[in-house]
């Protein structure tokens, strides 16, 4: 008995040394990655590789133990991707780029399904089409911010990467649960209604659950909203509402991403602007080491021998993502009758992809690993592999972008600081 | 109050947009570390860090970050608004 307890501790210490190196890992990579201004979730994907499959300081076995974060980090990511539904923000938007942010999303989803079709099973190309859609928001606005750009694509773009996580989610959502269906349908059994039937009873259980627990998460929000402890007492809300709607969805059936999604959407269009703003700072202040330790895990978790043997699925994802985020950004833009810049340099700027990507393929990865694992390992190590090749060359991207719709105000080097504040003049041209 | 409203009319300016929160830490007695939340008319939240040296009359940029995790990145130096925050409290 004594030695079993022993054990037992023994794995649980090793299992929380390992959280501490994994956080570790993950924020210094992730800072120095910041420095050369690429997006700290790529750092902490590198992170990931270096203790995974590079060094194997942590092995997959223990990356197992870690699956409750990972559905933790998945909750708030999904929670804060509904947040992005909030309808003040939607009608400041327009209708103009509500339909832009669906069409480019639908149409990239559809071309990499169609793409990747002949070299996957239907099932895994319905996933990969759903992620394909997925964009990140970091390197558009690091070239926003750098360059000062103002125009019509900047006034574009920003909110369209805003909205468009969310059109993925949902898109992911009703996809992969068709994916599940259809691996778990055999040819005989296979019909239209047992098709849609296990999908449309997650979706509905998703919204129900979703809705109800959003409901109470926003009433209690608004309730404390003018006391003077509300950012403790907000943070309080929104974990357990994260918490409540990813259990209760792996409980009954219902889809761990839509579930917080639609929880994050509820409580949000019930609180005024300024809980909204209370809400974003409060999960900000809350979840960044969960965040890091889920991306560095992620990245531990690319297997080099699938990437290999999957490159050229990964190709084709990439070049049909590409092709999907032109052409649906073109037609998009076509149809609202915008600009010829936008039409032109949409598609280009929405190419970086990053943590909602990872945060998707790793649900795929959950949902597909004991009923399909060869299509789990696919899904995953494609997505994570692609994400590092467009978190590498999407802020290349969107500085071209911007630079050829000329709503570039600044070049880097134009102005330098000489020292301090203490003259007036103290940058030169 | 007198502040606040000058520093987000200086915020408006040349961060393109809405100070939502000014906190101050005081660090001693000559070192004040600045920090400015402010959101873009998206919605995007961003921090701007900066530390102001009364004794010197000099501004120092820390960081200017975009606070959501899901898309954190470092964002640059604006030079303009630190000149004109530094012109604004080294005349208040």
């Amino acid at each position: 008995m004594l030695i079993l307890v022993t054990q037992v501790q023994s794995n649980m210490s090793a299992i929380i040394v390992s959280l501490g190196i994994i956080i570790f890992a993950g924020l210094i990579i992730g800072r120095l990655f910041e420095q050369f201004k690429i997006p700290a979730i790529t750092g902490y994907l590198v992170a990931g590789l270096i203790l995974g499959p590079v060094t194997h300081v942590v092995s997959l076995e223990e990356l197992k133990s870690f699956s409750i974060i990972s559905n933790i980090a998945l909750g708030f990511i999904a929670f804060q991707v509904g947040t992005e539904l909030w309808f003040g923000k939607l009608k400041k938007s327009g209708w103009k780029i509500i339909v832009i942010t669906i069409l480019q999303a639908v149409l990239t989803t559809a071309i990499v399904i169609i793409i990747t079709l002949p070299f996957v099973s239907l099932s895994v190309s319905l996933v990969l089409g759903a992620i394909a859609a997925a964009t990140a928001p970091a390197p558009i606005m690091m070239i926003i911010k750098k360059y000062r750009t103002k125009g019509e694509l900047t006034d574009t773009i920003l909110p369209v990467v805003g909205l468009d996580d969310a059109v993925g989610v949902i898109l992911f959502g009703i996809l992969l649960s068709i994916s599940v269906s259809l691996i778990g349908n055999t040819e005989a059994t296979m019909s239209l209604w047992h098709l849609i039937k296990e999908p449309l009873l997650e979706i509905l259980t998703s919204i129900l659950i979703g809705s109800f627990i959003g409901l109470i998460s926003g009433i209690s929000v608004r309730t404390i909203s003018q006391s003077p402890e509300r950012n403790e007492k907000s943070l309080n809300v929104i974990v357990v509402t994260v918490l409540m709607t990813t259990g209760a969805a792996m409980l009954f059936g219902a889809s761990p991403i839509l579930t917080p999604m639609i929880a994050g959407t509820v409580t949000t269009n019930l609180i005024n602007k300024e809980c909204y703003h209370l809400e974003e700072s409060t999960i900000s202040f809350f979840i960044p080491p969960i965040m890091i330790a889920f991306f560095t895990i992620a990245g531990a978790q690319l297997e080099f021998d699938v990437v290999m043997s999957a490159g050229l699925v990964g190709l084709i994802y990439i070049v049909g993502r590409t092709f999907g985020k032109i052409v649906g950004s073109y037609f998009g833009a076509t149809i609202v009758k915008a600009s010829p810049k936008v039409k032109k340099y949409l598609g280009v700027g929405m190419l970086p992809q990053s943590g909602v990507a990872i945060g998707l393929s790793i649900a795929a990865f959950n949902a597909f690993y004991y009923i399909d694992t060869p299509s789990a390992l696919i899904i995953k190590n494609v997505i994570l592999a692609s994400v590092l090749f467009f978190a590498l060359t999407g802020p290349v991207l969107v500085k071209i972008a911007f630079m050829n719709a000329k709503e570039t105000r600044v070049q880097d080097s134009n102005i330098k600081k000489v020292k301090s504040w203490k003259n007036s003049t103290v940058y030169q041209q | 109050m007198e502040k606040f409203d000058g520093i987000s009319t200086i915020t408006e300016k040349f961060l393109n947009g809405h100070l939502d929160n000014m906190q101050l830490d005081y660090i001693d007695e000559n070192e004040i570390i600045i920090v400015l939340t402010y959101h873009d008319k998206f919605q995007y939240e961003y921090c701007y860090k900066l530390a102001v040296r009364k004794d010197e009359k000099d501004i120092e940029f820390i960081t200017h970050t975009s606070t959501n995790m899901r898309y954190k990145s470092k964002l640059n130096d604006n030079e303009n608004l630190d000149k004109a925050l530094s012109d604004f409290l080294f005349v208040h």
